[in-house]
């Protein structure tokens, strides 16, 4: 499971909310399992395994060098061209928390006349279990890039009729067609966002740019007691890979996954630092953290959550010219939706560049459009010029790495390694 | 004796009744749940996700994910490290609950007179208010600039302020102190109010001191309500896991509850969370059970 950033158990501290985890996200899709029973994985014909391009027709872990072009099914058509929105309904979205600009959907409603409702869910399990067994009817959903792939092959998604999707072109080109849906056949992009190092500039004692190796920030016991990483196996790993030198931060490679495990132990015993989920733009902006493994999206939020004595202007954001860690959003319309037309013109309401706009200043998190440029959002005022490089440009998408899905034997060998740094043990 | 005690002409089961709907609801909030997670437990895992899946007929449960967790809190591992920090952790915070609620409890029982009320109210305050925010009130109180900082400094304790909430034990320790000392006063309190006052003062009067009459009556007396009070905030402690989240969330402090949520949050590790709240479970009821037994036997004594 890709770990996403606006997972409300890193937002909300309520113990409700950390309960509410049900038994059900353990079960696994049945549909999609049994489907997957047949593919050995991400398109290798190896022996032993069924090879990845039986029964489905393509792989279920696609990556950038092995991109995925969906089937269109006979029994899973896309809308017609030219229908009239439907009228005299509830139109449901089906999202995170906190977003989409409530404002925003509710304008939508007005100009088309109807209902409009907000339905959150909790994490990506629960999401598509909801949809799976038919108890939500939702017009448009936000999935994972890790989830798509299972989603279109058990039918749950439907195609895209692009007819009515025009504003598409407002998208990066090359995010137009990306390597998790090429030709955008079922998806299209809503936000991209970046993973790289926070900091409050005038507490830290050496900027990120200022070592030889950014990352060594968090080795760095000089801000003891003020460091903060995200409570989430994948980020830590991917930044600690990187930070070695290891440039596949989905490697299965054991030596290099055990020596990440030894230099994390070393990090959190260096500097005391804390697993959080919150911290990058609700603690380091108010002095708790000095550095903060961190979401773009957040660091631009984290203008808004600044006190003690400390302003806007003394974040910073730190990227790697190429070879972060990178993650996108899609919209993509479940194939049970009641309202598919009015969820086309959605999607394409939500491409607009004045509305794509309009819906970062409220949500932090960046639409993948060509027209939303580095020097206007500055120049506009929606971030800071200190936290410029939380924009993310469309080169980087190309350049940088996503943190894809593993294997389920690979991902047990990160999973027991952070057991063991989250225990205390190692 | 019983005839008369109940109603003439009614059922011997009639009284009893009046619970049974309780009992059942009860025993169903707690036997169906339960009952879920040991499916869990002694379930399977999905070939291809490695998410686990319950098998809910008894009959064809699988034991190689509990008896694993098991063997690795019993002889190594970093379940068994979590444990016994848990263990430690909740010991010294038990113990310190006690060194502090029970003179307490003794002198509301005892001495005040007037100031009873208030005080038994000002002792049932923090409950209006949930666990939750009163942890998250001493992070505020706790911060590099909060009130404790601030005073330490101006009394000239200490130099510079001091990070409490980077990760140490003790604060985790005091905080679980703070959280649960309510639950153990009032119990206390109400085990010591019941000793018969007339035995401290034949102690009194056959020449004891007051502190021997401490020790040799009053506290003996009040065995059984350390006992139950010291149950009470046992059994939540052990699975407490955010006054540690709020107080630390440094991996260095993290309690056994805290390695079962991180297992039930993730995608593959439901079998592992269960079968760890299952050993849990077990080891709790242990602790019941000589509870129990105790009280069972004080009961007896005391009829004799």
């Amino acid at each position: 499971m890709v770990f996403h950033p606006r997972d409300p158990r890193f937002r909300s501290l309520s113990r409700r909310d950390f309960l509410r985890r049900s038994l059900a996200t353990g079960v696994a899709l049945p549909s999609a399992a049994a489907i997957l029973a047949a593919c050995g994985g991400d398109g290798n014909d190896n022996a032993g395994g069924s090879d990845g391009t039986g029964d489905i027709g393509f792989s279920l872990t696609p990556t950038p060098d092995d991109p995925v072009t969906y089937p269109i099914y006979d029994d899973n058509p896309m809308i017609e061209s030219d229908l009239e929105p439907e009228t005299n309904t509830t139109f449901t979205i089906f999202n995170w928390i906190d977003y989409l600009w409530p404002k925003k959907l509710r304008e939508f409603g007005e100009k088309y006349g109807v209902e409009v409702e907000y339905t959150t869910f909790y994490n990506s399990e629960t999401a598509v279990e909801r949809i799976r067994n038919g108890e939500l009817q939702a017009d448009v959903y936000f999935p994972t890039y890790d989830y798509l792939p299972r989603l279109v092959a058990a039918k749950l998604m439907q195609p895209l009729n692009h007819d009515y999707i025009p504003n598409l072109a407002n998208a990066w080109p090359s995010i137009q067609s990306p390597f998790y849906d090429q030709d955008s056949k079922y998806s299209v992009p809503y936000t991209i966002y970046t993973t790289g190092i926070e900091y409050l500039a005038p507490e830290v004692a050496k900027a990120p740019e200022e070592y030889d190796n950014p990352y060594d920030i968090f080795w760095d016991g000089a801000n003891a007691g003020k460091v903060g990483l995200y409570d989430e196996y994948r980020e830590v790993f991917s930044m600690t890979l990187l930070r070695n030198g290891v440039e596949d931060i989905n490697t299965a490679d054991e030596a290099a996954i055990e020596q990440a495990k030894k230099d994390i132990v070393d990090a959190i015993a260096a500097t005391n630092a804390r697993l959080t989920i919150n911290g990058a733009y609700a603690k380091l902006p108010t002095g708790t953290f000095y550095v903060h493994q961190s979401w773009s999206g957040d660091a631009v939020a984290a203008q808004y959550y600044t006190a003690n004595g400390y302003k806007p202007g003394d974040l910073g954001f730190w990227y790697p010219d190429s070879g972060g860690v990178i993650g996108n959003d899609m919209m993509a319309i479940p194939a049970n939706a009641k309202n598919p037309v009015l969820a086309h013109l959605f999607i394409n309401y939500m491409l607009e560049d004045r509305i794509g706009l309009q819906n970062f200043g409220w949500v932090g998190y960046q639409p993948p459009l060509s027209s939303i440029e580095p020097d206007t959002l500055v120049k506009d005022g929606w971030v800071p010029e200190n936290l410029r490089s939380a924009i993310v440009t469309e080169d980087q998408f190309g350049s940088n790495e996503l943190i894809l899905p593993l294997e389920p034997d690979v991902d047990a060998k990160y999973l027991d390694a952070w057991e063991e740094i989250t225990s205390g043990a190692g | 004796m019983s005839e008369q005690a109940k109603g003439v002409g009614l059922p011997g089961w009639f009284w009893q009744a009046f619970a049974a709907p309780g009992v059942i609801w009860l025993l169903l909030l707690f036997i169906v749940p339960f009952f879920a997670i040991l499916a869990i437990s002694m379930g399977t895992r999905d070939p291809i996700f490695l998410a686990p899946v319950p098998i809910w007929n008894p009959l064809d449960w699988n034991t190689e994910t509990f008896t694993g967790v098991v063997r690795e809190i019993l002889f190594g591992g970093p379940h068994q490290v979590v444990f016994i920090r848990t263990l430690a952790y909740v010991g010294v915070a038990s113990v310190l609950s006690l060194v502090i609620g029970y003179p307490v409890a003794y002198y509301i029982a005892r001495h005040a007179h007037r100031t009873k009320m208030i005080l038994l109210i000002l002792l049932i305050a923090p409950w209006w208010i949930s666990y939750l925010m009163r942890m998250l009130a001493w992070v505020n109180l706790l911060e590099d600039r909060g009130l404790v900082n601030s005073l330490l400094q101006k009394i000239g304790l200490i130099g510079g302020p001091i990070n409490w909430l980077n990760g140490r034990p003790s604060t985790v320790v005091l905080g679980l102190v703070y959280g649960y000392i309510p639950f153990l006063i009032l119990p206390l309190y109400a085990a010591i109010d019941r000793i018969d006052q007339s035995m401290m003062e034949a102690s009194r009067d056959l020449g004891a001191s007051p502190a021997r009459t401490f020790v040799r009556v009053t506290l003996p007396l009040s065995r059984q309500g350390i006992l139950a009070a010291s149950v009470i905030i046992l059994l939540p402690m052990f699975g407490d896991y955010y006054t540690q989240d709020l107080l630390s969330a440094n991996p260095r402090t993290s309690m056994f509850a805290n390695a079962i949520s991180r297992l039930l949050f993730s995608r593959t590790g439901g079998a592992e969370g269960s079968s760890m709240v299952i050993f849990l479970s077990l080891f709790l009821v242990i602790l019941m059970f000589y509870y129990l037994v105790s009280t069972a036997r004080a009961a007896r004594e005391y009829e004799r």
